[in-house]
């Protein structure tokens, strides 16, 4: 399925490829890419006033407690605060590359990477349900809404779809909250109930149970819809907006004057071509997949990522956060080249000929 | 390939309205025609006629806010006549007419075909709906048909995706789409105007000679007289919505009656002429084909108009002799 | 007397169980979730008879039931006040009481204190405590730093001039009898102990493995531990397993409950301790009680939600949510006032070594502060912040803490802008064209309002309008609280709302926040620093009374009784009722607690404070939970 290769190469090496030499010269990129974002999260994180030993300093004082001095000079030396940033950059760095160690949070008294671990299925999971609803929801009930277009269907979910854009998350899951707290006298609060809890703590139940029970489902109710709607309306107004674009081309009145049915040119021909800006999405998706919502998150009382990411920066617990953002900073860089390679795949007008096209 | 003289296609009275905000669009307003096995008609016009939308209409591909009424009476292999605007637009007769008994290619090549697959995936498409479900056998009718119309290295080609494929190829590949299944009728929007005019001579004597042998008649449509002159057997000059003036090639060239007709051909640039003078147009634009009155359509550009008859009443086609039938009160006057 | 009754009785019914054969039918009585778990004998995991600690309590209770509490944020403190057990215990009423001691013994010039713990009390892994315990604590763990905390204040005394400061030294007597001995009288010792001191023991058995010492670990093998227990270093891992050890799953402590889980989780579960060395009066040992659960929440509204559906048994309540509990709570609330030891519940304090030369000298001036003080529309705050809910009146102890009075807290509460104005001009400021003050040499006044809580910031515009009327430019800003704590430490803070404010149950006991003898009071930090080291680049040299009051500060911490300490106690008070240091608009709020109305035993009338551990107060022990 590539470009033709007029001049026959005297050795078919695989790594020749257009789409090979594509992605290597890509992923060489990585590298600079990742030092000079690994920089910059540094400094930026650095840059308020103070460092985590004035958070928790002040910490300790609002619970009432006498920090001497000599403690202060001990603790900043046990956090490695007392030597210039660059020291520490450099350190942090240098321990990532050769030993894959992420450095100690302080807030936590922990390392960092168990500390992002802890959070790492709950996130996931959350982030893919929600999305997956977004998208297979919001893909059909998109193509519904074009090929149906000016119907009252199509009325009805294109009002929805600008209220779900236009409508604040937060506000959305405080609203939910408080209304399941009416509705049931339970608030929704976290996604685990307290049997789910203790059954999970006790070791009486693991994940995978949890993930089937219906108090869990019932639970994620709102996350699906505070975190999933937006998602699924941006999806719904693009699908619809594409769909329309493609439903309008000459290839389906040539399709359909060949006898092609309906349904056929729908999810053979106009599918494929309008999932294009749904793909180009998908290079922020893996880093989205693994920082969760943050706003909603809190609202909800989700242990996910984006809290934690949030706190450390609050704290400037500057390991935390700093692996976090790497982290994601990593998997954008990751998922453009993923949703790069996906687009070439899905539309053959692309192709990786560069420079050197034969 | 039966020699029966009995037309493959009738239309009577066809007509196509749109709704719109500002009220009915009519811009086919009765349109009566018949095409015979093995017959090349040609509808000719300028843009904004009604011709696209006719041909259409043949298929039932129009969008859905153009009503047709009428009747398309096509005779199908079976020998049994099934008027085409009867039939459900999505149902399954209406598709197994399409691409198998009737079909159509188009003007722009380039966007006939979606760029996401491959010609040869698109055309065995059209093999697989109609002829047979196995791969092996549908791939080799496909290329066959793609030997047929020209297209050298077909094996390779069978393999590449619309934009490696240059202009006349692409067109190519659409006639071979179109005729992969032999087709009794094929009906050509326009199929050589976006090429240039050696392409253009290539893919009219392609047409030709699958005509000749296939036995298939062809609807072709057009604004170019010169292509007309070549290909057709019998010509219709349709003018907002109706047709103005039929007959065969020759009388329409020779002997053209309706003023519009003659200023058609008037307006065709003959070798001979000298270069400084004027070319002939008619003045004017085609109206918009909303809230038309009862008179003729072409009177407010008629230079022969009868105040009094021709805004009055909507001339109807009458027969002059032979295939030859105008539709003018002036024509029909003089009694020619 | 009630106590030596219930034991008393106790060993009569010993005594009179001897024919009776089964060991288990001896007074005390287990909770039934021990039940079937291989443990000893109830008798033989309490301490002996005459050494076991009876809870004195309103009602006798039941045994069954979990309690759920709320945990916010990172705080350790959050479970760790509840379940604290200190050697002596503070009362309701101020006084200590022995707990985990049996009891003591002073010598005349309180320079000895001999200590007596409970024979048979044992840790939560069921080995013996003895006062070995006590000496690891501190000759091994604190004085080396292990805990990482420096030596606490309790700890120390100074001659009679505050000079000379030297650390107590420990002597064992026997394995449950220890001496406290001080070069100088000590003595308030077992009260500081109690409010600094927190707790002086730690599990020896268990820890002699896991730190660094002369007859312990190299520091080799510390590190090498650290390392492998997920510590950053040795330093940390001390501090986590002697200093927040409560959070340590495994870690032998004497608290009613252990923890069995993760302190990070969602839910983390405590579950009773079976070794728990005490029992109410009819010999059921407690606590009653047998889980603590902890939820975790991330936002103030879903702790007030889960109060609204009963989640949540025992949670803190703002004073502008009562309204909503009272009226939307599905599940059974009781709301429990408690008092608080704030001198006010809003107020500002000037930083009075303030860096600015004029505004310096302007803000050590009584007069000015008074101007300030009378220049400010109480009755709007009463209203607009606090909801009506409190009083007009000024910074000061709240009735029944030492050193109240009625005129004190109205003093200067008077809202009279033209005499406000009259004290500014006889600071030495000018009336502008404009209407606002000048220094005489020009140079317009600029009042700087800091706070570092959104919840303040209607408090500093009503302030900021209060100002301006009386003729000061006057800024507001909110800060960061940690940027704010940056200012503070560099002496760029000007004046501070709400932040640090004067609370204590007991100026003689902890004046760290009033008496600027170090770098904490935001009136005087500089003045702290003088006082440490008058060398220091950073420190301010303190006008006289300030001065005064440091000597006074020092006679207090030398003096040789309780009764010459409170009474130089009562000396300190009057010059803060004199000095107006810190400027207080409305009375204290109280603490509100929601609790589950089928929570027994919860004290109704408490003070709220860190000294008696806030919640800890309430002997979380002797709770319980009636059936439905």
């Amino acid at each position: 399925m590539e470009a033709s290769a007029t001049k026959a190469e005297p050795r078919r090496n695989p790594f020749s490829s257009p789409m090979a030499r594509f992605i290597y010269k890509r992923v060489l990129t990585f590298i600079p890419i990742m030092l000079i974002m690994s920089l910059l999260i540094f400094i930026i994180i650095q840059l308020p006033p103070g460092d985590y030993l004035t958070t928790y300093i002040a910490g300790l004082k609002a619970e009432g407690q006498v920090v001497e001095e000599a403690e202060i000079a001990m603790l900043k030396e046990q956090f490695g605060l007392d030597q210039p940033w660059y020291v520490q950059y450099f350190k942090w760095i240098w321990n990532i590359i050769t030993d894959f160690n992420f450095g100690y949070s302080f807030d936590f008294g922990r390392p960092v990477w168990p500390v992002i671990a802890e959070v790492l299925p709950m996130t996931i999971a959350v982030s893919l349900i929600t999305m997956l609803f977004g998208y297979l929801v919001g893909i059909p009930l998109g193509i519904y809404s074009a090929v149906r277009q000016y119907s009252l269907g199509d009325y009805v979910l294109t009002f929805i779809g600008f209220l779900g854009m236009a409508m604040p998350n937060f506000l959305f899951a405080i609203l939910l909250m408080y209304g399941t707290y009416i509705w049931t006298g339970t608030a929704f609060i976290g996604l685990y109930t307290e049997e789910i809890l203790l059954a999970v703590n006790s070791g009486a139940m693991q994940w995978y149970h949890v993930l089937v029970h219906p108090d869990f489902w019932a639970r994620m109710t709102i996350p699906i819809l505070v975190m999933g709607t937006d998602g699924l309306c941006g999806t719904l107004r693009s699908m619809r907006a594409q769909m329309l674009d493609e439903l309008g081309c000459q290839y389906v009145l040539a399709a359909r004057a060949k006898g092609v049915s309906e349904a056929r040119i729908i999810y053979k021909y106009c599918l494929r071509a309008a999932l294009n800006p749904t793909v180009s999405g998908l290079s922020g998706m893996l880093s989205k997949i693994f920082n969760g919502s943050t706003i909603s998150a809190i609202v909800l009382n989700l242990q996910i990522m984006g809290p934690r990411l949030y706190d450390a920066l609050k704290a400037q617990d500057m390991y935390l956060a700093g692996t976090i953002l790497l982290v994601m900073g990593f998997l954008i860089v990751l998922g453009t080249l993923l949703s790069d390679i996906v687009l070439a795949w899905l539309d053959p007008r692309i192709r990786f000929e560069g420079r050197s096209a034969d | 390939m039966e020699m029966n003289n009995q037309p493959i296609i009738q239309v009577k009275n066809l007509c196509v309205d749109i709704k719109t905000d500002e009220g009915t669009l009519t811009p086919v307003r009765g349109v009566d025609f018949e095409i015979r096995p093995g017959e090349t008609l040609g509808l000719v016009g300028e843009s904004g006629c009604g011709k696209s939308l006719t041909s259409k209409a043949i298929l039932a591909i129009n969008q859905k806010k153009c009503v047709s009424s009428g009747e398309i009476l096509f005779r199908d292999d079976k020998e049994d006549t099934v008027d085409i605007l009867t039939l459900d637009p999505r149902g399954k007769q209406i598709r197994d007419i399409r691409g198998r008994q009737i079909s159509m290619i188009f003007q722009e090549p380039m966007v006939a075909f979606s760029p996401m697959y491959t010609i040869g995936n698109q055309i065995n498409e059209c093999t697989r709906l109609h002829i047979t479900k196995d791969k092996k056998e549908s791939k080799r009718i496909t290329l066959e048909m793609m030997k047929k119309v020209g297209i050298a290295n077909a094996e390779k080609r069978y393999d590449q995706y619309p934009h490696e494929f240059s202009g006349g190829m692409l067109q190519r590949a659409l006639i071979a789409m179109a005729l992969v299944c032999k087709p009794r009728l094929l009906i050509a929007d326009e199929p050589t105007t976006a090429l240039d005019v050696t392409i253009q001579a290539q893919i009219l004597e392609l047409m030709k000679e699958l005509q000749k042998e296939l036995g298939m008649a062809i609807l072709f449509i057009t604004h170019d007289l010169g292509t007309v002159a070549k290909m057709c057997d019998r010509v219709a000059v349709m003018y907002l919505g109706k047709i103005v003036e039929t007959g065969t090639a020759r009388e329409i060239y020779k002997n053209p009656q309706h003023p519009y007709t003659r200023g058609l051909m008037g307006s065709v640039h003959k070798i001979g002429t000298l270069k400084a003078d004027r070319l002939f147009s008619i003045e004017g634009t085609v109206p918009l084909a909303l809230n038309l009155g009862p008179g003729c359509g072409f009177y407010d550009r008629c230079l022969d108009r009868i105040e009094g008859v021709c805004d009055k009443a909507d001339p109807a086609l009458t027969c002059l002799g032979g295939e030859h039938c105008v539709a003018c009160h002036k024509c029909r006057k003089e009694g020619v | 007397m009630k106590r030596i009754l219930s034991l008393a009785l106790a060993l009569l019914m010993l005594v009179g169980m001897i024919p009776m054969a089964s060991a288990e039918t001896a007074a005390y009585t287990q909770s039934p979730y021990l039940d079937g778990k291989e443990l000893p004998a109830v008798a033989d995991r309490l301490p002996i008879a005459s050494d076991v600690m009876v809870e004195e309590m309103k009602e006798i209770g039941q045994y069954g039931g979990a309690l759920t509490l709320l945990q916010g944020g990172s705080s350790k403190w959050g479970p760790g006040k509840p379940t604290e057990e200190a050697l002596f215990r503070f009362n309701t009423d101020g006084t200590i009481e022995p707990n985990v001691a049996k009891g003591y013994d002073v010598n005349e010039d309180a320079t000895v204190y001999t200590i007596y713990l409970r024979e048979g009390m044992k840790w939560s892994d069921g080995v013996p405590f003895t006062s070995e315990d006590c000496r690891f604590f501190y000759e091994d763990l604190l004085i080396p730093g292990v805990t990482t905390k420096s030596v606490w204040e309790a700890m120390y005394s100074s001659d009679a001039n505050g000079e000379d400061k030297t650390m107590a030294t420990l002597e064992i007597v026997d394995d449950y009898t220890f001496k406290v001995v001080f070069k100088y009288p000590k003595p308030n010792f077992l009260k500081e102990l109690a409010i600094n001191g927190k707790w002086f023991f730690a599990p020896k058995h268990w820890l002699q493995d896991k730190i660094p010492g002369e007859n312990y670990l190299s520091q080799e093998e510390a590190d090498k531990l650290a390392a492998e227990l997920g510590y950053s270093d040795v330093k940390s891992m001390g501090n986590s397993l002697t200093y927040y050890y409560w959070i340590v799953p495994g870690r032998p402590t004497l608290r009613a409950w252990t923890i069995q889980g993760d302190f990070e989780a969602e839910l983390c579960t405590w579950v009773r301790n079976p070794y728990y060395w005490k029992v109410d009066a009819e010999g059921k040992q407690l606590p009653y009680i047998d889980e603590l659960h902890f939820r975790r929440y991330s936002d103030a509204e879903q702790a007030l939600l889960w109060t609204l559906d009963g989640t949540a048994d025992i949670s803190s309540v703002a004073l502008a949510d009562v309204e909503t509990i009272l009226n939307d709570a599905t599940a059974a609330v009781e709301l429990i006032e408690w008092s608080s030891v704030d001198w006010a519940s809003n107020s500002i304090q000037l930083n009075q070594a303030i860096k600015d030369e004029d505004l310096r000298a302007l803000f050590q001036n009584v007069k000015f502060r008074q101007a300030l003080s009378i220049a400010v529309n109480r009755e709007q705050i009463v209203e607009l912040v606090d909801n009506g809910y409190t009083e007009a009146a000024q910074s000061a102890p709240a009735a029944g803490a030492q050193g109240y009075s009625e005129e004190w807290t109205k003093a200067y509460t008077q809202y009279d802008v033209a005499a406000a104005q009259a004290l500014l001009e006889e600071c030495g400021l000018v009336k502008g064209d404009d209407g606002f003050y000048y220094f005489a040499n020009g140079k317009k006044v600029v009042l700087n309002l800091q706070y570092q809580d959104e919840t303040h910031a209607s408090l500093a515009e009503l302030l900021k309008n209060d100002f301006t009327i009386l003729g000061l430019e006057t800024t507001t800003r909110m800060y960061d609280r940690s940027i704010m704590e940056e200012m503070r430490s560099a002496n760029n803070h000007e004046v501070v709302i709400n932040y640090e404010s004067f609370s204590t149950v007991s100026l003689s006991l902890r004046p760290d926040y009033f008496v600027p003898f170090r770098d904490y009071c935001i009136w005087g930090t500089a003045f702290g620093l003088w006082y440490k080291n008058p060398a220091n680049e950073a420190a301010v040299e303190p006008p006289a009374d300030v001065k005064a009051m440091l000597e006074t500060y020092d006679k207090m911490m030398a003096a040789t009784t309780v009764e010459k300490r409170d009474e130089i106690a009562g000396e300190l008070l009057a010059m803060f009722k004199d000095g107006l240091y810190e400027i207080g608009f409305s009375s204290a709020l109280p603490a509100v607690y929601a609790i589950d109305a089928n929570l027994r035993n919860f004290p109704d009338v408490a003070v709220d404070c860190d000294e008696f551990r806030n919640l800890g107060i309430a002997n979380f022990a002797q709770l319980w939970l009636a059936a439905e």
